[in-house]
């Protein structure tokens, strides 16, 4: 799901909307760098930022174009956690940036589970439950 | 007497206004021009200057939008039904109600495009429209409605836009052009009057639907989405009951000033305001019906439970927003209703204030719709906080102000009591087709004002637009000049304590410590509106200490989770240990530490904690302390130092 940020008119119905609360709005003038200003804004890519539009995690779709991984993701594993996958569900593979895993492996071993299922808006996001430990 | 003295009283407010009324006009004027610098604000620095934040999205804006379009209701549907079941005594007001339509929409249509973050962009709502969405919607039924309503409010006016063009000879002359252009060359035929009575009848068919469906379109904005509170199936009604609740209200407070402003006595009688005042009463028992409905349902099963729907229940009724939900049932519904049906306040007076209190409910009662339901955290997030800035309370006092405005002038333009549909205007149209009476009449007329010359005309409009110039002015004027005073007085105390003043009100709200002097003083803005139990607040220094940031928190949040390399070292947190008592979270291996003199709990997590949600290697405090004053109290210097020993605690 992308926002184009040429387009938005910044009425935040799609905020009121999302059961999630993931999707936020630029009150002010966000941050934005030189190299940021030199960029050419397509769809794919939320920058440079600005006033008055809604803004979501796109994935980094930018480098998924350019077969990269998310940016989170990279920097998780870099950090030695390995805590995200990404992938293709219909092509059922998924990567930590290590390793390429079935999908569906993951989800059934690992237990993984969605959240709002009852409300059917098939989330792209699953959250894996936690290896061992206990939880506080 | 006579019908043509009454029917004078009908044409006073259009030839002469008193001084009273340019210093009324002057004032609204300077509430608007006020307004506009507040929207000026708001333009150049972006919507953060409103109170609306990423959880609380819609503010006292959409709310205002809700109420607007709500009282638009009362034209279309009062009028109409009214017309349509031939009550009689609805002759004098129906027009003071198709007004309040006309001028209601207008300021109701400003409101979601003050909302825009991009109202530059407006056009793409059309530009790239899909019906999908219920803001296509939304925007198709107002434009219908506002077209339907002016119609309406047009169609039985042009015969007394011919009476203007006919007998008021000492207009000045823009004033007879409009009424030459706007009265369609009517001469009153026999033929015209079936026509347009064929006409208004159509018209008042059309309307009811057409104002039902705007108001549920609205509801449906909320209803349509996967919300807690908005999840409900009589959203329709209950908006479109409560629109028509406020309109009514709206109607008997115009009517009542306007008897006074414009001696309106012999049109606007105690029976009106009686008859009105029982429709207010029958239409606030229908709400009070509708808003049991509303909440004993979704109560009955959700209010014990812990999932979404019972904290957004438990908010409304006894939680943070109970102020705002009992002052609506209670003053909004119970109390105009004792009013209406006590003998003793069974007059003007008392149905003027019963009006202002469901006027007053009925706002408040769009508040909690709009705010409380998103205030509701959707998963574990902290819950959201709105209050209100000067900047949201200026636009909408200036919508209020042009509403009155608007209002005001179309009742210096048209008579704002239609003159035909009161039966004397019939005789007095039947005498008129003699013609000596006509001009006895005439002749008559042009004693009476034979003051009026027109260079007292071209007086009035130069008075006119000396006003309007001077009231913008005004509110442009003060505007500046005191908000320019406010922020010399907080200079002037900020110097005086040698104190730097940071108000973190935000979640995750952030300011970097390096541009903190040393006598610095975290304000933070105290939700009022925090679900029960909320009353942890976290400041979090962040990156090495480099940060200083402020989290809610939430009970039923599981203590916070500190991942990345990057971000937090330490947690603050305090407690209430009068109502909260120690964390109940605390594990066992904490100690009791002292940290920039707070007492608290600290501990190094042991290596193995990830998924116990500690970070390894990362020390955590406890501070104790009592609610609300401890993030205050807390300077730059301990910050520091915090910062300082949480980097010993990374190295080490």
């Amino acid at each position: 799901m992308l926002i184009d940020q040429d387009r938005c008119i910044g009425c935040r119905m799609c905020m009121a909307a999302c059961p999630y609360q993931r999707r936020f709005f630029n009150w002010f003038d966000p941050p934005v760098t030189e190299e940021e200003r030199r960029i050419t804004y397509s769809v794919d890519y939320n920058i440079p930022h600005r006033r008055g539009v809604v803004e979501k995690c796109i994935w980094c779709r930018h480098r998924v174009k350019e077969d990269r991984l998310p940016a989170c993701l990279e920097a998780c594993t870099k950090a030695g956690m390995k805590a995200i996958w990404f992938g293709d569900a219909i092509e059922d593979a998924v990567s930590d940036g290590d390793e390429v895993v079935m999908l569906s492996a993951l989800i059934k071993g690992r237990g993984a589970y969605r959240l709002k299922e009852e409300l059917s808006t098939e989330p792209r996001v699953l959250y894996l439950s936690p290896r061992g430990g206990t939880q506080i | 007497m006579t019908a043509r003295a009454r029917s004078d009283i009908l044409f006073n407010p259009l030839r002469a206004s008193s001084t009273r009324f340019y210093l009324l006009v002057t004032g609204l004027l300077a509430v608007v021009g006020w307004g506009i610098y507040a929207y000026n604000v708001q333009l150049t620095t972006g919507l953060g200057v409103t109170g609306m934040r990423s959880v609380v999205l819609w503010g006292v804006y959409i709310i205002n939008f809700v109420f607007f379009i709500g009282i638009s209701h009362v034209g279309a549907l009062m009028s109409a039904i009214l017309r349509l079941t031939n009550a009689e005594w609805r002759r004098p007001i129906t027009r003071i109600a198709e007004v309040v339509t006309f001028a209601s929409l207008i300021i109701a249509a400003l409101f979601p495009l003050i909302d825009l973050g991009r109202p530059e962009r407006l056009l793409n709502l059309a530009l790239y429209a899909r019906l999908q969405s219920p803001l296509i919607w939304d925007f198709i039924a107002i434009l219908t409605y506002f077209v339907g309503s002016a119609l309406f409010l047009y169609l039985p006016l042009i015969p007394d836009i011919a009476a203007c063009r006919d007998r008021l000879d000492d207009a000045s002359g823009w004033r007879k052009r409009v009424y030459g252009l706007l009265s369609l060359r009517w001469r009153g035929s026999e033929y015209e009057w079936r026509h347009l009575e064929s006409a208004i009848k159509v018209m008042a068919i059309i309307i009811i639907p057409l104002a039902i469906s705007v108001h549920t379109v609205v509801s449906w904005d909320f209803a349509m989405t996967l919300r807690t509170g908005w999840n409900s199936t009589i959203f329709g009604p209950y908006f479109v009951g409560g629109a028509i609740l406020s309109g009514v209200a709206t109607v008997i407070l115009i009517m009542a000033v306007l008897r006074k402003l414009y001696h309106l006595e012999a049109y606007l009688t105690e029976r009106h305001f009686d008859n009105l005042a029982k429709l207010l009463l029958a239409l606030d028992i229908i709400l009070v019906y509708l808003t049991i409905n509303e909440f004993l349902v979704p109560g009955y099963k959700f209010l014990q439970q812990s999932n979404l729907e019972g904290q957004w229940l438990h908010a409304m009724i006894w939680g943070p927003y109970a102020p705002v939900f009992w002052r609506q049932v209670i003053g909004g519904l119970i109390v105009p209703a004792v009013l209406i049906a006590l003998p003793k306040t069974r007059n003007i007076a008392g149905y003027f204030m019963a009006a202002l209190l469901v006027d007053i409910g009925m706002w408040l009662e769009r508040f909690s719709v709009v705010v409380a339901s998103l205030a509701v955290p959707q998963l574990d997030y902290p819950w959201g906080v709105y209050l209100p800035t000067w900047v949201e309370f200026s636009i909408t006092a200036a919508g209020f102000a042009g509403f009155i405005l608007i209002y005001l002038a179309f009742t210096k333009l048209f008579p704002i009591i239609s003159m035909w549909e009161n039966r004397e205007g019939q005789v007095e149209r039947q005498e008129e087709e003699t013609a000596e009476k006509t001009a006895a009449a005439r002749a008559e007329h042009s004693d009476r004002v034979s003051h009026a010359t027109p260079s007292a005309s071209r007086r009035g409009f130069l008075k006119t637009s000396a006003t309007a110039f001077a009231g913008l002015a005004l509110g442009l004027a003060s505007s500046r000049l005191l908000s320019s005073a406010a922020r010399t007085v907080e200079e002037a105390f900020t110097r005086e304590l040698g104190e730097q003043r940071v108000s973190l009100s935000v979640l995750g709200e952030s300011t970097p410590v390096e541009s903190l002097g040393e006598r610095t003083r975290f304000f933070v803005a105290i939700p009022s509106l925090l679900p029960p139990g909320t009353n942890l607040k976290e400041v979090r220094v962040t990156d090495g200490g480099r940060f200083v940031a402020l989290l809610y928190r939430n009970p039923g949040l599981r203590p916070l989770s500190i991942y990345s390399e990057e971000v937090a070292v330490v947690v603050l947190q305090t407690y209430d240990p009068r109502v909260d008592g120690p964390p109940t979270y605390l594990p066992d291996r904490f100690s009791r530490v002292e940290v920039a003199g707070k007492r608290g709990f600290a501990r190094e997590p042991a290596e193995n904690e990830v998924n116990g949600r500690l970070e390894p290697g990362r020390l955590q405090w406890w501070s104790g302390g009592v609610r609300r004053t401890v993030l205050a109290n807390l300077s730059v210097a301990q910050l520091r130092s915090i910062g300082a020993s949480m980097e010993a605690g990374r190295r080490g």
